[in-house]
């Protein structure tokens, strides 16, 4: 299966891991490795490119005023939650909603 | 979920398909499957009520009975019957609670807490309290009133008793509706887990199954109060350096085809966790600090950075005719 010619490119400095209740509740789901794969990256490189994460439509702060944890919208059906820790340059996700 | 349940909230019902069913009881049954039945909060109410008359009774009997003896004993009688249908209501909850729909027990649960922080955010507000206040007051005064005629005259006061119950009265009611409400929301919750419960069989034939906003929102406050709950899990995780990162280029994802691959090449930090000291029988000839591992047909290359605890896949193969396990 090939990666969609659209994703953008990774940006080299961030890592990314599930949690165990996200890596469950991913395998509850049609989404593909790829679908996956192609959300982080995206979010990674939309939470590189600006001053801060919150211009981009997509992606919200979880909690208002945390720096740290974040939600994408992947599209109309899954939002993934995750964790940046810039120190390490990671990026957890642990959750994929469904009803927000 | 199907694009009417991830429309923005309106007062139409919701559809959900299969998947959502299933994430939805997920999101209702993290605390097993004690569940509170109306009936045990129908009489957490009644008994709430009744404390309310006992104790206005008591204390009108009280200050009434200085001046009229036969009021007061009347105020009295009431406090002692509320008393008794209080202790009896009291016994059979409490017996209830010995039983298999132990009401504590699913409220203390994970999904227990969820609903009741959901019900916090959603109706419980400061203006109810102010409004229970501010008629506490009026009650006192009228009572206070009520004494000052009772004193001064020597008939019992129609307009005073009024003045004295209706306050109390309106107390008594706001108190129960407000308990009846957030039981109702406990019910709610509970009956919609059944509902999903009996969704399941038709939705895994393909069809969908329906709910109302109401619901909807309540899963949606469910769901949230669970995110923001695995958010400090995962930052204690975090802390621990449970999670080594993946580090992966979209060339190397090329390779993986379904979600078995997926699970390998998460298994390079699972083991990691278990074990952090590499084998390193499984490094690469004349490529130091490079290690391969073959699962099945896919042989995976990477090296490992301690420092920013992550890996870093340099390369994933498919070989044809693969079948070495060398995780």
């Amino acid at each position: 299966m090939a990666p969609d010619a659209t994703a953008p490119a990774i940006p080299v400095q961030y890592s990314y891991n599930f949690s165990e209740k996200a890596n469950e509740m991913l395998f509850n789901t049609k989404l593909t490795p790829q679908s996956i794969f192609k959300a982080v990256h995206i979010s990674l490189s939309k939470l590189s490119s600006g001053p801060t994460p919150t211009h981009n439509n997509d992606i919200e702060p979880l909690i208002p005023g945390n720096n740290e944890l974040f939600s994408y919208k992947i599209d109309d059906q899954y939002v993934l939650h995750y964790q940046v820790i810039e120190a390490e340059k990671k990026f957890v996700v642990f959750w994929v909603g469904r009803f927000n | 979920m199907t694009d009417s349940a991830k429309s923005p909230k309106t007062a139409e019902d919701r559809t959900l398909n299969t998947e959502d069913v299933n994430y939805a009881l997920s999101l209702l049954s993290a605390g097993g499957d004690t569940r509170p039945s109306l009936k045990a909060g129908l009489l957490s109410v009644v008994s709430y009520m009744l404390v309310g008359i006992l104790f206005t009774s008591f204390i009108t009997g009280l200050v009434t009975v200085w001046f009229d003896g036969t009021v007061g004993r009347n105020f009295f009688i009431t406090a002692g019957v509320s008393f008794i249908v209080y202790g009896i209501l009291f016994w059979l909850e409490d017996s209830k609670k010995k039983g298999a729909g132990d009401i504590l027990k699913w409220r203390q649960s994970e999904v227990g807490k969820a609903v009741e922080e959901a019900w916090k955010e959603r109706d419980r507000s400061w203006i109810a309290g102010c409004f229970l206040i501010v008629f506490g007051i009026v009650s006192v005064g009228g009572i206070a009133w009520f004494t000052y005629i009772l004193a001064t005259t020597d008939m019992i006061h129609i307009p005073g008793l009024i003045v004295i119950f209706l306050p109390t009265l309106i107390v008594i009611g706001v108190m129960g509706y407000l308990f009846l409400k957030e039981e109702m929301f406990y019910a709610q919750a509970y009956q919609l887990r059944d509902k999903l419960e009996g969704f399941q069989t038709f939705t895994e034939a393909g069809d969908s199954g329906t709910v109302s906003s109401r619901d909807y929102q309540l899963l949606s406050q469910v769901e949230k109060i669970q995110i923001k709950q695995a958010s400090q899990q995962v930052a204690q995780e975090l802390s621990e350096h449970k999670y080594y990162g993946i580090l992966i280029s979209p060339e190397s994802m090329e390779a993986l085809e379904s979600q078995d691959d997926f699970i390998h090449i998460k298994q390079l930090t699972t083991r990691l966790q278990g074990n952090p000291m590499l084998d390193e029988s499984q490094s690469v000839p004349g490529s130091p600090g490079i290690f391969i591992i073959h699962k099945d047909d896919l042989v995976v290359t990477y090296r490992v950075d301690e420092v920013l605890k992550r890996v870093e896949v340099t390369s994933i193969v498919r070989q044809e005719g693969g079948g070495t396990d060398g995780s």
